[in-house]
C-alpha cells in the first residue's frame, strides 16, 4: 500500500471531490472573497484551526460565523482565553453573557479535557480554545467528536507554532495576518476544497479617533449639563 | 402473627474463606465463627485459648455490638420495603408483624415467602420462626427451629425447649431449676398466678407473653429523615476503581432510599476512613437534584481522580441530609428543553468537579469597575486583564486618547486609554496613568481587541 493510501485511510488527507459533498451547511463570513474561497463558508461542525495572534481582531472577524453556528439557548465555551472576557463586548458582538462560560485551568491537560467535554456535551454550539498544545491524535479526536456531536470547535494557535496542514486534522485551517497595512487570510486547508493564499480581507480597527472625539464630546457635554 | 429472625453470624464477612471467629473479650468467649473454623472443631462459647489451640491459622475479629447493629440495620432496611411493621429486637434479632400485610400479598404463605426470599438474597445466615406473640417468635427463632408454625402448633414447639432458651435472668432460671422445672412445658404447666408471688413483675409479664396470653409493646422501626450508611471494606484498598465499586454499592442504597420517597438530592458527602482512622470527606454537589447512582458515581470518579489518600482505606460512609421532593408536574417526557437543561447542568457539574477551584466560571466582568465612569458606546476590548500590567511591547498608537476620569467623590483616577498596534498587528488596549500628582506617566497594558 502506498503512503498516500495510508494517509487517506487514516483520514489525514482526503479527495477534494468527496469532501465537498460532506459540507452541507456552511457558516458564512459575510465577506465575498472569503466565502468564495471557502465555498460558502466554514463547515457547520468540526474543528477550525486558526493561526493568529491574540488581539488581531480574530473574534470580531469570526463573529458572523459564531452567530450563525449558535442557536437560541446554546452556549459558547471559552477555554483558556487570553484574559477575562468583557461581557459588554460579547453582549454587543456575539451573545448574551448568560450563555458564555470560561475554563481557565493552569494545566494544559485540564484545559484540553475541558475542551473535549464541552464539545461532547451537546450544550455548546461553539467551543473556542486559545494557546493549548495537543498532539495530532488529540486534535483529530476533538475534530471527530465535534463532527459527531454537532459542535464548531475553534482552536486558536500562534503563527509561531504553526503546524503543517497534514499534521493538523481539522475541517479548516486558516491563517490571519497583516502585511503592509493590508490584512490577508490564507486558507491553508479546507475539507472539500483547495488551499488558497493571500485573500485580501477587511479587518477594520475597533476604534477610530473620530468616534473617540465624538464620545468624549458627548460625555463632557453631559457632565457639563449635569453640573 | 409474628416472624422472628435471628442472625447468628452478622460480623463474619461473606468473602472470607479462612477460619475466622468473632471474639467477645469481656465474656472471654467465641461468639461467632464461620464454616472453615467449625471444621477445625471450634464452637460457640469456647475460650480464645481453646479455639487457637484447635486452629493455628485462626483469624480473630473483636466483637462490636455497634457494627453488628449496623449490619442488621442494612438487612432491616431491605425488609422495610416489604413490610413496614418491623422492629429491631436486639443487635442480632428482628421481629416482623405479618398479619396486617398478608392482605396485600394475597396470602400469609406468599407474604412470608417474599420476606424469606429477600433475606436469602442477602446471603447472611439466619434462622426464623413464626409465632403468635413477638416473645414466642424470638425464642423459637433463637432456638433455630426454622419453621412457619400455625397458631395451634406454636405452644407445642415451645414445649420442646429448655428454660435456658427463654429470655429469663440467670437467677430466675436457677430458681426454677432448683424446684425441678427444666423444660418450658413444665414451666407453662404451672399456674402463672402462683408464680406471681415468687418472681418479679417483668418475669410474670414475660411468661404471659410466652404463653400467648398477652403481648408486650413493641416500637416499630421508623426510618431516619436523612440517609447515612457505612461499609466496612473486606480488606484495605487503595485502588480507586475498587473503591468506586464499593462506593457504588452505597450509592445504590441511596438511590433506593430516594426513589422510594420520590426524592432527589443536590449534595451528598462521602467519608473515606483510612487504616489510621483519618477521615477524608468528599462533598459531591450537583446543580440539578439527582438520585440515580450512576450519575453520582460519575461525579465521584472525577473527584477521586483528584484525591490522594495517605493510607489504604478501611471503610466508606455516605451521608445525604438534604433531599428534595421530585415534582411530577416538572417531568415533561416530550420536552427537549428539559433534556438540554439537564445536559447543561451535567456539563457544569462535570467541569466544576474535575477542574481546580475557580478554573470554571461564568464570565466575571472585569470592565464592571470601570464602566460607571465610561461612555456607554465607547469601544472596549474583548478580553481584559483583571489587574493591568506594565507595558513592555513596542508599537504605534492607532487611536486615543480616550480619557477615564473619576468624579470628585470617588477615589482619584485619571487615565488616558489608547489603542496600540504591535509589529505583529496585535491590537492592545493600553493606558497612560496621568495621576494628578504624577509628573511622568507610566504605560500599562489592560486588554486585547480580539
Amino acid at each position: 500500500m502506498s503512503s498516500l493510501e495510508q494517509l487517506k485511510l487514516s483520514k489525514i488527507i482526503w479527495n477534494a471531490s468527496t469532501g465537498s459533498q460532506e459540507k452541507k451547511v456552511a457558516l458564512p463570513f459575510l465577506q465575498a472573497s472569503i466565502d468564495k474561497a471557502l465555498q460558502g463558508g466554514l463547515a457547520q461542525y468540526g474543528l477550525l484551526n486558526f493561526h493568529t495572534y491574540s488581539g488581531s481582531g480574530e473574534l470580531s472577524f469570526l463573529s458572523s460565523v459564531i452567530k450563525a453556528a449558535r442557536q437560541e439557548g446554546q452556549y459558547i465555551a471559552l477555554i483558556n482565553p487570553p484574559g477575562q472576557p468583557n461581557t459588554h463586548w460579547f453582549q454587543r458582538d456575539i451573545c448574551s453573557s448568560d450563555y458564555l462560560f470560561c475554563v481557565h485551568s493552569s494545566e494544559n491537560s485540564q484545559n484540553l479535557w475541558a475542551f473535549e467535554q464541552c464539545i461532547m456535551s451537546g450544550v455548546c454550539a461553539v467551543v473556542l480554545a486559545w494557546n493549548l498544545t495537543a498532539t495530532s491524535q488529540q486534535l483529530r479526536r476533538c475534530h471527530v467528536k465535534a463532527t459527531q456531536h454537532g459542535c464548531k470547535a475553534i482552536w486558536f494557535s500562534s503563527p509561531n507554532t504553526q503546524q503543517s496542514a497534514i499534521q493538523t486534522p481539522c475541517s479548516e485551517q486558516l491563517a490571519l495576518y497583516k502585511k503592509e497595512q493590508q490584512w490577508y487570510l490564507d486558507v491553508l486547508k479546507q475539507q472539500g476544497g483547495w488551499p488558497q493564499m493571500g485573500i485580501q480581507i477587511n479587518n477594520p480597527m475597533p476604534i477610530s479617533n473620530n468616534v473617540i472625539n465624538r464620545t468624549l464630546h458627548a460625555s463632557v457635554l453631559s457632565t457639563a449639563i449635569n453640573h | 402473627m409474628w416472624l422472628g429472625l435471628y442472625f447468628p453470624a452478622l460480623l463474619i464477612p461473606k468473602e472470607v474463606s479462612v477460619p475466622l471467629v468473632v471474639y467477645h473479650a469481656p465474656q472471654n468467649q467465641v461468639i461467632q465463627c464461620n464454616l472453615a473454623a467449625s471444621k477445625f472443631g471450634i464452637e460457640i462459647g469456647m475460650g480464645l485459648a481453646s479455639a487457637s489451640a484447635l486452629c493455628a491459622q485462626l483469624e480473630v475479629l473483636t466483637y462490636s455490638a455497634e457494627k453488628e447493629r449496623l449490619r442488621l440495620t442494612h438487612i432491616l432496611y431491605q425488609l422495610y420495603k416489604l413490610n413496614g411493621d418491623i422492629c429491631l429486637e436486639s443487635s442480632c434479632e428482628l421481629l416482623i408483624r405479618c398479619d396486617r400485610h398478608d392482605y396485600y400479598y394475597g396470602s400469609k404463605q406468599i407474604h412470608l415467602r417474599v420476606l424469606l426470599d429477600a433475606l436469602n438474597k442477602h446471603n447472611t445466615p439466619f434462622y426464623y420462626a413464626t409465632a403468635n406473640t413477638p416473645e414466642q417468635a424470638c425464642v423459637l427463632a433463637k432456638a433455630r427451629v426454622n419453621r412457619l408454625f400455625s397458631k395451634e402448633l406454636v405452644l407445642t414447639a415451645l414445649y420442646d425447649l429448655n428454660i435456658t432458651q427463654l429470655q429469663l435472668s440467670l437467677k430466675t432460671q436457677q430458681q426454677l431449676q432448683r424446684v425441678g422445672v427444666h423444660s418450658v412445658k413444665a414451666l407453662l404447666a404451672l399456674p402463672i398466678e402462683e408464680l406471681a408471688g415468687r418472681f418479679s413483675q417483668d418475669t410474670i409479664k414475660y411468661l404471659y407473653a410466652i404463653k400467648g396470653l398477652s403481648n408486650l409493646g413493641r416500637v416499630f422501626y421508623q426510618p431516619k429523615t436523612f440517609f447515612t450508611e457505612c461499609i466496612e471494606l473486606p480488606f484495605e484498598m487503595e485502588n480507586q476503581e475498587h473503591l468506586l465499586r464499593w462506593a457504588r454499592a452505597l450509592l445504590d442504597l441511596l438511590q433506593s432510599y430516594l426513589r422510594s420517597r420520590n426524592q432527589a438530592t443536590q449534595e451528598i458527602t462521602f467519608t473515606f476512613i483510612d487504616s489510621e482512622k483519618c477521615s477524608y470527606p468528599l462533598v459531591l454537589q450537583a446543580s440539578l437534584a439527582q438520585y440515580l447512582s450512576h450519575d453520582w458515581a460519575a461525579t465521584l470518579a472525577l473527584k477521586l481522580e483528584k484525591t490522594t489518600f495517605s493510607n489504604p482505606i478501611r471503610s466508606i460512609q455516605l451521608e445525604c441530609h438534604n433531599s428534595l421532593d421530585i415534582s411530577p408536574s416538572s417531568n415533561d417526557f416530550f420536552s427537549n428543553q428539559r433534556t438540554h437543561a439537564i445536559d447543561v447542568h451535567k456539563l457544569f457539574d462535570t467541569l466544576s468537579t474535575r477542574l481546580e477551584d475557580n478554573a470554571f466560571h461564568p464570565p466575571n466582568n472585569p470592565f464592571f469597575t470601570l464602566s460607571e465612569h465610561w461612555p456607554a458606546d465607547a469601544a472596549t476590548p474583548a478580553f481584559m486583564l483583571t489587574k493591568p500590567i506594565r507595558l513592555v511591547s513596542k508599537g504605534r498608537i492607532v487611536a486615543g486618547p480616550q480619557r477615564l476620569q473619576t468624579q470628585w467623590w470617588c477615589t482619584p483616577l485619571k487615565r488616558d486609554y489608547f489603542l496600540l498596534e504591535t509589529p505583529q498587528a496585535e491590537r492592545l488596549w493600553v493606558y497612560r496613568n496621568t495621576s494628578v500628582n504624577s509628573a511622568s506617566p507610566t504605560w500599562y497594558f489592560q486588554g486585547w481587541f480580539s
